[in-house]
């Protein structure tokens, strides 16, 4: 009995897939639940299991190649069953041999009114006079393409996916293929910045007292907690005064949502994931700080799961590992604010009280926000009222 | 289950001739039977006719895609199926075949679905049922024609090239008439590689050699190959393709095709008819032959159509059919068919009425030629049709039109004008005075006419 394996649905903004590698060989024995290819998302990888059991008769897409969700990618079955299943196409495969072209390809057609030069007509490949005209101002031989590529009617893209390739071959650049993620991640930039109309507004928060509390609290905490940690939850509590910075905006109204879920930036090998925590509200730090190590170490891993990367409402960019002074995040969409964190340095502030200037430890944070939701004083007041939330952390327990 | 009926008139073929005889004959309130062996609509409907003109139609709407394409209004020509023209060309069949069934069975003529056999002048046995009747009408048509050539189990006929499954990507035509040719367009049109082979010095003599040279310049032009004096020898066959021998200009040649069609004209279908019994005569074509009234010679059986010879044509085959009844069961009347409009459905096509320059001639009939050219036609220049000349015959001194010879687009509509004023024996005054609709291709037929006389206005000087 033939069993086609087909490509599940796994992408969170794609259909299509990656095949990362294949863990069996064509007549390889199959058990059901036995790991057949492992596949990229536009987010992470996953295993694609077998449900037959039976020997793999034909492997339909290779190590490197991608296929849409529903493609038939494998059968399983007995010995002989794919003879019978060609048998079957053969007969129906004539159906692809119905259409034929209006346009004769092969032979010399002479038209009633000749318009085109004589060298145009008896070329034996087609070109449309989109491609002709850009192969002519890129100054390709479009018949080099119809040898390479053995199609026989030539396109615009065609000539212009040829023209970057021997672009490519001449040395001046390396073409690098585009990844799900990276094509998800450009999409997603290129629309915010072009939708959103935002702006920027930064304070300087002393880190002192935070510091500490940190130390403090690890040196307790079985579950190493983090700044992120922390300041997920600064920042919810600051939204309870400020809760427009917790919404999106759409034409029939504002969306405010009624929890907290923060995104915060993962960065991963060759990209960025953002995996979400849900109802930070309601978790205790423990928890929070648990679920983001998990996420992170998913996410570093390339299995982080796309419902931990569904839902945020407000997301928080760390580059503090770096020494960045500080930068301007791209608002993730839906969302209408963004948080950037620079690193902690040492800085000199005036003291009033010393009359003179003391070393503290500051951190750059800028919040980026969707004008068409939080107006500047709006933004500036969050950010005000996160600055104190972090310097006077004991204000998180009113 | 013996059945003996007694009927008024008994038709054996329901193609054009019978069946048209049949309605006729019906409406002047006669008991009527016909006897089909095939199929109702005869040859015209199911074989000829019909299914070529839907070909036809077809590789027109293709050239004009091509055309169009060409120039560039289209950027792409796309795609068609061979197979779904088949399709939808027999479902047009079956209507039609349909259509004449519901015709005659409104009429209350019967119909006997069988091969009939005319015993005497007044029986016909058919499918176990014995007809006997006053009156019977032959209508029995014509079959292909296969000449005694080797190999000639290796061609196929008309027939078979109008059902083809799968195009041919090439094919030869034996025989340049207006089948082969026909044919050969639509084909042609479709992708598939022909050549066509005419024994006779020059394509259709009968019609004039002007207009059909440039068909022919035209057909090559579009990349169909014709060698006339091309004396065929053979068919032969290796693995899966065919090939044809031939002799021209004193060289023997070899083509090489996946379809042999064989179209070297069509004869007199006399099974079932035991003429020396009947005590009827055939000539040496077969063809029955008949009086001015389309009696035979057994009184009372009579004869029309394609088994007659004559035209040839189905709309000749409806004349003689009406007048056959006429004779019958009226009064012998003459009826004339000289004025048969004649078409030949190449792309473009070419029609006629009248007789040619070469048999004026050979009559010693004294005429003017006026002739225009569509290229001159705002209609046609609209329509991409600028291929095409009209020619028309005026007899000197009465300044009567003897004939009208048109090739290009639309010849078969445009020649039931000319027919209508052949028969009124118009003359180019008459005609002069009769206003045709601007812009049309009837102008080039109506300037040719002026032409005759040196009157056309729109002929640069």
């Amino acid at each position: 009995m033939l069993h086609k394996i087909a490509m599940p649905a796994a992408g969170k903004n794609t259909d299509e897939l990656l095949v990362l590698s294949w863990n069996k060989e064509e007549g390889d024995l199959v058990e059901r639940g036995d790991v057949l290819i492992e596949i990229e998302t536009d987010k992470a990888t996953m295993d694609v299991e077998s449900f037959a059991k039976g020997i793999l008769l034909k492997k339909l897409v290779e190590e490197g190649e991608t296929a849409t969700t529903g493609d038939i990618i494998a059968y399983i079955g007995e010995e002989g069953d794919l003879e019978q299943l060609e048998a079957e196409t053969e007969v129906s495969s004539d159906e692809d041999d119905e259409y034929i072209p209006i346009m004769p390809v092969e032979r010399t057609m002479v038209p009633i009114e000749p318009r085109q030069n004589q060298e145009d007509i008896s070329l034996s490949y087609k070109a449309s006079p989109a491609a002709k005209k850009l192969a002519r101002d890129l100054q390709i031989d479009i018949s080099q393409i119809a040898s390479t590529n053995g199609i026989s009617l030539i396109k615009y893209d065609d000539v212009a996916t040829y023209s970057d390739h021997i672009a490519a071959r001449d040395n001046d650049f390396e073409l690098l293929p585009l990844s799900s993620m990276r094509k998800v991640i450009a999409d997603r930039m290129l629309a915010s910045v072009t939708t959103i109309p935002s702006f920027t507004a930064e304070v300087e928060v002393h880190m002192e007292t935070l510091m500490t509390v940190r130390d403090n609290l690890n040196l307790e905490s079985e579950v190493k907690i983090s700044f992120n940690d922390l300041l997920s939850v600064c920042v919810t509590k600051a939204i309870e005064k400020y809760p427009l910075i917790n919404s999106s905006y759409t034409d029939d109204g504002i969306k405010k949502f009624n929890s907290t879920h923060v995104g915060f930036a993962v960065s991963v090998e060759n990209g960025l994931v953002v995996p979400v925590i849900k109802n930070i509200e309601k978790k205790r730090l423990r928890e929070i700080a648990l679920e983001n190590r998990e996420n992170i170490s998913r996410a570093r891993d390339g299995k982080l799961s796309s419902d931990k990367m569904e839902g945020g409402t407000v997301t928080i960019s760390n580059l503090g590992m770096f020494p960045i002074q500080r930068f301007d995040a791209i608002i993730n969409p839906p969302e209408s604010c963004i948080l950037a964190l620079g690193t902690i340095s040492k800085k000199p502030v005036w003291d009033e009280a010393a009359n003179s200037f003391v070393p503290v430890s500051i951190m750059s944070m800028t919040g980026t926000f969707d004008h068409r939701v939080i107006d500047g004083a709006y933004g500036a007041g969050f950010l005000k009222a996160l600055k104190d939330l972090i310097e006077n952390p004991f204000r998180l327990l009113l | 289950m013996d059945k003996t009926e007694k009927y008024d008139l008994i038709i054996i073929g329901g193609g054009p001739a019978g069946y048209i005889g049949a309605v006729s004959a019906a409406k002047k309130g006669k008991k009527v039977a016909v006897c089909e062996s095939s199929k109702l609509g005869g040859t015209c409907l199911n074989v000829g006719c019909i299914p070529t003109k839907f070909l036809l139609d077809k590789a027109n709407l293709i050239e004009k895609i091509k055309a169009n394409t060409i120039n560039g209004i289209f950027k792409d020509a796309g795609l068609f199926s061979f197979k779904k023209i088949q399709q939808e060309k027999s479902m047009v069949v079956a209507k039609l075949n349909r259509g004449v069934g519901s015709l005659l069975r409104s009429h209350g003529i019967a119909v006997y679905q069988g091969f009939a056999s005319v015993s005497s002048p007044h029986q016909v046995t058919v499918g176990g049922n014995t007809l006997t009747s006053d009156r019977i009408l032959l209508a029995t048509g014509s079959e292909v024609l296969i000449p005694d050539i080797p190999g000639k189990e290796l061609s196929i006929d008309s027939t078979d090239a109008l059902n083809l499954e799968k195009l041919p990507v090439s094919m030869v035509v034996i025989g340049g008439g207006v089948i082969g040719l026909e044919l050969a367009s639509a084909y042609n049109s479709f992708g598939t590689q022909v050549t066509v082979l005419e024994m006779l010095p020059s394509l259709l003599p009968g019609e004039d050699s002007e207009l059909i040279g440039k068909m022919r310049k035209i057909l090559a032009r579009k990349g169909i190959e014709i060698i006339t004096s091309a004396k065929v020898e053979s068919i032969g066959k290796e693995g899966n393709s065919k090939h044809v021998i031939f002799s021209h200009d004193d060289e023997t040649k070899e083509i090489t095709a996946e379809q042999i069609l064989m179209a070297v004209g069509r004869k007199a279908q006399l099974k079932g008819i035991d003429t020396n019994k009947l005590g009827i005569q055939t000539d040496i074509k077969g063809n029955i032959i008949v009086d001015e009234f389309f009696q035979t010679g057994a009184e009372n059986l009579y004869a029309v159509g394609d088994v007659i010879g004559g035209w040839q044509l189905a709309h000749s085959a409806y004349t003689e059919a009406e007048a056959a009844i006429t004779n019958m069961f009226i009064g012998k009347e003459l009826v004339s068919l000289s004025t048969m409009p004649r078409c030949i459905y190449t792309i473009p096509p070419y029609a006629a009425v009248g007789e040619t320059e070469a048999q004026l001639k050979d009559k010693g009939v004294i005429y003017s030629v006026g002739r225009f050219s569509y290229a001159l036609n705002g209609m046609a220049l609209a329509e991409g049709v600028t291929d095409g000349e009209i020619k028309v015959l005026v007899e000197t001194g009465s300044n009567r039109i003897l004939a009208v010879q048109i090739f290009g687009e639309l010849a078969h509509e445009l020649i039931a004008t000319a027919t209508m004023a052949l028969s009124q024996k118009l003359t180019v005054e008459k005609w002069e005075q009769i206003i045709t609709a601007h812009p049309s291709l009837s102008e080039v037929l109506h300037e040719a006419v002026l032409d005759a006389n040196g009157a056309s206005s729109h002929k640069p000087a």
